[in-house]
């Protein structure tokens, strides 16, 4: 056991070098894992420097991937370097002031209707974190690379993520630079319905001014949000966003969002508004569930005037944990792109499983039914998952 | 739970939000149904009763986060006499039955806060509690005796002939526990606790 849990420590340390030293372009995916409110954990910065979670680890957080999340492990395994690095070095940095993070994803998917049956693999995202944590401040710089699934196969190193972070007292908090704006759940998973199809995925860079306000039962965030000047003339975007979150039991939370934006490019211009509600609830010891809805209304400026689509996003995911680090989940999502419209709704039947073998390794894997009308396709895809 | 969105638009965004909500209203309806049901019975003469089921937790909160540290798993053992209307007694807690959750905290917090093998009990001994059917909460002088230490604190108490409910705090320092502290979560001073239990008649 001892050689097996040494043996994977050094593959892991390898597989997260290799793809960092390999991967090409930097993908701005924020990992965290509200569910874990369900354990008390109703705010994100006693495992996180981002007051929104994902991102680099506190050293808490990195030890409690161990104890909360991995259904087996060592102690060493949660390290920077999952152990492979000599004790001496993990202390010091341990008692200093730099945090170091990163993640390497690999990821497989399928697609198949009644025209195409397709799969893909491809490595999705290296990069390294790193922050200075001063205690009332903190700077954060991530960089690393990405495959573009769509075929660009960029290869450059960008940053997607930098900011700097100003802890006024206990509860408030500023923060300006490039990071994903704080609207509804913070899920990893950016392919749910509400994160894409709204335009909040990781494709688009956001520059944010924020405040934060974290107290004991009570939760705000506002943002102003500026789309990066790389940003398609299309997505290009300025937006007040908030978001409030009410703790529930200790163990459970409600919250609300909402988002006006305007934008558009230079011939043609939109503004839109969204309001969302979201909510993880802990239902029992193994039972949680994660819930959005999120409704927008946007409008576009035309020469002949302007043109109001009104649509709406939601998704139920239920999770078991049967065992320390395996979550089975059945999930279902909701898309109207009009709501106007019947055949512009889709609803997707999913099933899947979160799974936490060691510390810091996760695999995801899930599978969608989506169904538009009479038509329905599969969707399903495998991440391999290591954060250091 | 009936979830469906082949409906109008409107429909379906309230039979969405209603299949969350519902569970959340029910528990709670239920939950008052439940309080109401308490037992109410004489109080005249003297009466000696004994504990039957019932749970104490605690609830702390760490910094920075407010992360929430929930005790549980600890049950109450002891006696209640009632005397004119009033209620005396004491309830033992073995601390080592309490559980957070996570291992390494639970190592920790009877290891080297609680030192459980050194002191491995809590006790509350309390005197003139008002026995109401169905009153609100009142605030009596207790003692409790943990970490070897013994220390008065002040009780929310609410006895319904059969069922006890008290709730208090405790400053760790005046028990001479060390605040607990790991890789720069600390927990606060404040513990809350709270006491649960059916009492049945003893001989």
């Amino acid at each position: 056991m001892t050689q097996m849990s040494h043996l994977l420590r050094h593959f892991a340390f390898a597989v997260f070098s290799a793809a960092v030293i390999s991967a090409t372009s930097d993908l701005n995916v924020a990992q965290a894992f509200p569910e874990l409110t369900r354990h008390g954990y109703a705010s994100c910065t006693a495992c996180h420097v981002s007051p929104n979670g994902g991102g680099v680890l506190t050293p808490y957080g990195r030890n409690l991937s161990r104890e909360l999340l991995s259904t087996w492990g060592t102690p060493r395994e949660a390290e920077v370097g999952h152990g492979a690095l000599p004790a001496s070095w993990m202390e010091k940095l341990d008692s200093s002031k730099v945090r170091i993070g990163g993640d390497a994803r690999f990821i497989q998917t399928h697609r198949e209707n009644k025209n195409v049956r397709a799969g893909q693999f491809f490595f999705m995202q290296a990069n390294v974190e790193v922050a200075y944590d001063e205690g009332p401040w903190a700077v954060v710089v991530s960089t690393g690379k990405v495959e573009d699934p769509r075929g660009k196969n960029e290869f450059k190193f960008v940053s997607t993520k930098y900011y700097g972070l100003l802890r006024a007292g206990e509860s408030f908090n500023l923060r300006a630079g490039r990071f994903a704006t704080a609207f509804g759940l913070n899920l990893a998973d950016h392919t749910l319905s509400v994160r894409r199809p709204l335009g909040l995925g990781p494709e688009v860079d956001r520059d944010n001014i924020e405040a934060s306000w974290i107290g004991e039962k009570n939760q705000y965030f506002l943002s102003l949000m500026e789309t990066s000047s790389s940003t398609s003339d299309s997505d290009r975007e300025r937006a007040v966003v908030g978001r409030y979150e009410r703790v529930l039991n200790e163990r459970s939370r409600i919250g609300g969002s909402f988002w006006h934006g305007d934008g558009g490019g230079t011939t043609t211009g939109f503004s839109r508004d969204l309001a969302g509600l979201h909510t993880i609830v802990n239902a029992s010891e193994s039972w949680f569930l994660s819930f959005e809805l999120d409704r927008q209304w946007r409008h576009v400026r035309l020469p002949s005037g302007t043109s109001t689509t009104e649509s709406q996003y939601g998704f139920l995911r239920v999770h078991y944990e049967p065992v320390k680090g395996l979550w089975p989940l059945l999930q279902l999502q909701h898309e109207r792109g009009d709501v106007a419209l019947d055949s512009s709704e889709v609803n997707k039947y999913g099933a899947g499983f979160n799974f936490f073998p060691r510390p810091h390794f996760e695999i995801f894997g899930i599978w969608n039914r989506a169904i538009r009308q009479d038509e329905w396709s599969d969707e399903a895809y495998l991440l391999l998952h290591y954060y250091l | 739970m009936t979830i469906k969105f082949k409906t109008s638009k409107n429909i379906s965004t309230f039979v969405f939000a209603f299949s969350l909500l519902a569970p959340v209203v029910l528990s709670s309806v239920l939950s008052s149904v439940l309080t109401l049901n308490a037992a109410a019975a004489s109080v005249a003469g003297q009466r000696n009763l004994s504990t039957g089921d019932g749970k104490v937790e605690f609830l702390a909160i760490g910094r920075p986060g407010f992360l929430k540290v929930k005790g549980e798993g600890a049950k109450p053992k002891g006696t209640v006499k009632l005397v004119d209307g009033k209620a005396s007694g004491e309830f033992t807690v073995e601390l080592s039955q309490f559980k957070t959750g996570i291992e390494l905290r639970d190592e920790h917090m009877k290891d080297k806060y609680l030192e459980v093998g050194a002191h491995p009990k809590a006790i509350i001994r309390f005197s003139g509690i008002e026995v109401k059917s169905g009153a609100g909460k009142t605030v009596v002088p207790a003692e409790l005796e943990l970490h070897g230490q013994k220390k008065p604190v002040s009780l929310e108490a609410k006895l319904d002939v059969l069922v006890v409910e008290v709730t208090f705090k405790i400053k760790l320092s005046d028990f001479g526990i060390a605040i607990p502290s790991y890789a720069g979560v600390t927990v606060a001073e404040d513990v809350s606790i709270t006491v649960g239990s059916t009492l049945v008649e003893s001989l």
